[in-house]
């Protein structure tokens, strides 16, 4: 995983992952242009800062490739419609809505781990992309009640998840 | 020759050659000799010669002259005669007549042919000679000359008229003017009353009548052509001149004319501009648009009183500014929406519009803004949202009040976030960090609550976060606004404001 970050990826390479299908693959070509775009790829995670300045422009750019290639099931834009429409801004009910909660009930609510997330379409709307969100450092990892592998097993971390929601706010991506 | 046919002046003629010795080729020659000599006469041009006809041995032949000339002439005519006599002796009969009487003499000796001038003088009146004379030399030259003078003197000895008989005889031939000057004089006057009543150009008929005044009067007619032609052209000149002026006047009369009805229409237009306003003052007195109903009307009424679409939008946002505020900007960012969601107090997306507006002014690709933008920041877009906030909360929100605050906690960043309630008193998960949903968005809230700053925060939910050093720098920002507008209530603290240290990241890494 840390060597495919420190790869130069391409927005071509991510456009042929999702014509193929290839959701995990896309999901890990998405974070590495993200990192790419701050210049992140050392530290390997999007902090709350470095999320609210990833150019809109590349913002537009990976949701359209996704918005297409899912049917709207997947993408930036459907998860900032439900993160303002249907979650109000709260992030255990997107977490919730997105099905990215091992179990629901609060406080014991804590994430699944990324290799048990639904990479198909079969997944609920706005499920991916979501290693955005799971790539954490292995101390904040283990801070979020993680096991200093990612997100997985850990808490909510509302203020990641608003910063690249307020990003997508401030960068005019609505979906429908 | 005077061209009146006054007969009475006239002495007839008849001059023929009846002498046997000449064949008729011989007199005709003579005749014509005779011809030529008396028209080689002075004053004999247009004198109307008739051929005497003969006729001998069945041929027909011209064999003298009948004529009517001046009596002045008599001697000149005789002269000639008597002088052709000398030369060829023929035998003559010479006929002069004047009204009944008639004078004959048939000979071929001059001596005898002169004997009849006494005679033939004793025919005329001399006055009526002389005056004939007189008529004459005046009709030609409109007056009398030297010379003229000097032949009408040897004329008077020749009659035996005395001096002062001659000098009246002068007077009656000059007419009522004693000089060629005054008949001009008088000419001209008439002329000029003729043409300034009659139509201009004047017709054919009063020019006749002008050339027979001026033949009467003895003026000559390239003297009285250019006084017509003088006076022709003043009165040309005047007419122009008067034409000129009355259309200047008029044409005076018609800008003022103008003038005075656009000065009403400007007058009119601008009290139907300030009923318009009156109208949309009151239409919009509860909402910052009018309602559709209002809308209708005031279209209407615009309609109407013909105001330009454009004057009607400059009115009503004169309105609109003056009701609910300016949203004058300086970086080209349009504050309309922001104005109406703030005076339909519409808090929480007038809060988000804030920020919208905030980073469009300042921020590149609307990233969150950083100590540097402030000073980025144009006062007159500052003050302007500062304005909205504080005019439609009645001073309970805007930058002003939060300025206010700021001084009130004595310039301690964290003591005036907890008195504008951004930031709780006891700790929780979150430190004393509150979330921006648990933020008020009514006029409930506590004073200088509103608006956020939320455009300085890359998250806002689950903390939102202003550090100290943001704090520091909008306000020393807004207080050098403030001064630049109004020295008065410039913050007494702007100059001691401490140089804030620059750290290397405003915003703190989570």
């Amino acid at each position: 995983m840390t060597a495919s970050a420190l790869q130069a990826w391409t927005m071509a390479d991510l456009e042929e992952m999702l014509q193929q299908q290839e959701w995990e693959a896309a999901d890990k070509i998405t974070q590495a242009l993200l990192l790419q775009s701050v210049k992140r790829q050392q530290e390997g995670t999007l902090s709350p800062l470095s999320l609210a300045q990833i150019p809109c422009n590349l913002l537009h750019q990976i949701d359209h490739r996704w918005v297409l290639a899912s049917h709207g099931v997947f993408g930036f834009s459907k998860q900032n419609a439900i993160y303002t429409e249907i979650a109000k801004s709260d992030a255990h009910r997107f977490c919730s809505q997105v099905g990215w909660l091992m179990t629901k009930i609060k406080p014991i609510a804590f994430f699944k781990f990324y290799n048990f997330l639904n990479f198909s379409l079969d997944a609920p709307e706005g499920h991916l992309p979501a290693l955005w969100y799971w790539q954490m450092s292995w101390i904040d990892s283990i801070r979020g009640g993680g096991f200093g592998t990612g997100r997985g097993g850990g808490f909510a971390d509302d203020s990641s998840l608003d910063a690249l929601m307020l990003r997508l706010s401030r960068c005019n991506l609505q979906s429908i | 020759m005077p061209r009146d046919d006054n007969s009475s002046l006239q002495l007839g003629f008849l001059i023929k050659f009846i002498e046997p010795d000449l064949n008729p080729e011989e007199i005709e020659a003579e005749t014509q000799y005779l011809l030529d000599d008396l028209l080689d006469l002075s004053g004999m041009g247009q004198t109307r010669f008739r051929f005497l006809r003969a006729e001998r041995d069945e041929l027909q032949f011209r064999s003298g002259l009948q004529f009517e000339a001046a009596p002045d002439r008599l001697k000149a005519i005789l002269r000639r005669l008597c002088d052709r006599l000398d030369d060829i002796p023929l035998e003559t009969l010479v006929l002069i007549y004047y009204g009944q009487v008639r004078l004959q003499i048939q000979t071929h000796r001059s001596e005898e042919l002169a004997d009849i001038f006494a005679s033939a003088k004793a025919l005329l009146p001399p006055d009526s000679i002389y005056l004939a004379k007189a008529e004459t030399y005046v009709h030609t030259r409109g007056e009398l000359s030297p010379a003229e003078k000097a032949n009408l003197d040897l004329l008077a000895q020749e009659l035996e008229l005395s001096p002062e008989e001659a000098e009246k005889l002068n007077t009656k031939a000059m007419g009522p003017f004693k000089s060629l000057q005054e008949k001009l004089e008088h000419f001209s006057t008439v002329v000029t009353d003729e043409l300034s009543q009659a139509s201009f150009p004047p017709n054919q008929e009063t020019r006749e009548v002008l050339s027979e005044l001026a033949e009467n009067l003895g003026i000559p007619k390239n003297k009285a052509d250019a006084v017509y032609q003088e006076h022709l052209q003043t009165v040309q000149a005047m007419i122009l001149a008067h034409q000129a002026e009355v259309e200047a006047k008029q044409k005076q009369t018609d800008e003022d004319a103008q003038k005075t009805i656009e000065a009403q229409a400007r007058a009119e237009q601008t009290l139907h501009n300030e009923k318009y306003r009156d109208l949309f003052r009151r239409a919009i007195q509860n909402s910052l648009y009018p309602l559709t109903f209002d809308q209708g009307r005031l279209e209407q009424t615009r309609k109407l009183w013909k105001i330009p679409k454009a004057t009607a939008e400059q009115i009503e946002e004169e309105v609109r500014t003056e009701l609910y505020g300016g949203i004058q900007s300086a970086a080209d960012i349009d504050y309309t929406r922001l104005r109406q969601l703030l005076s339909s107090h519409s808090w929480r997306q007038a809060d988000q519009e804030t920020e919208n507006v905030m980073l469009k002014a300042l921020s590149k690709d609307m990233q969150p803004l950083n100590r540097e933008a402030f000073m980025r920041l144009d006062c007159v877009d500052l003050l302007t949202i500062d304005q909205l906030w504080g005019r439609h909360s009645q001073g309970q929100f805007g930058f002003q009040t939060q300025y206010q605050i700021f001084q009130d906690a004595e310039r301690r960043p964290a003591d005036f976030q907890r008195l504008l309630e951004w930031r709780v008193n006891t700790f929780n998960l979150q430190g004393d960090l509150k979330s921006y949903k648990d933020l008020i968005f009514s006029l409930k809230a506590p004073k200088g609550h509103l608006p956020t700053w939320r455009w300085c925060c890359p998250s806002i939910e689950g903390g939102y976060d202003i550090s100290d050093a943001i704090v520091e720098a909008f306000f020393l920002r807004f207080a050098q606004c403030r001064s630049g507008q109004n020295s008065s209530a410039a913050g007494s603290g702007t100059d001691q404001d401490p140089p804030i240290a620059r750290s290397q990241a405003d915003m703190g890494e989570a």
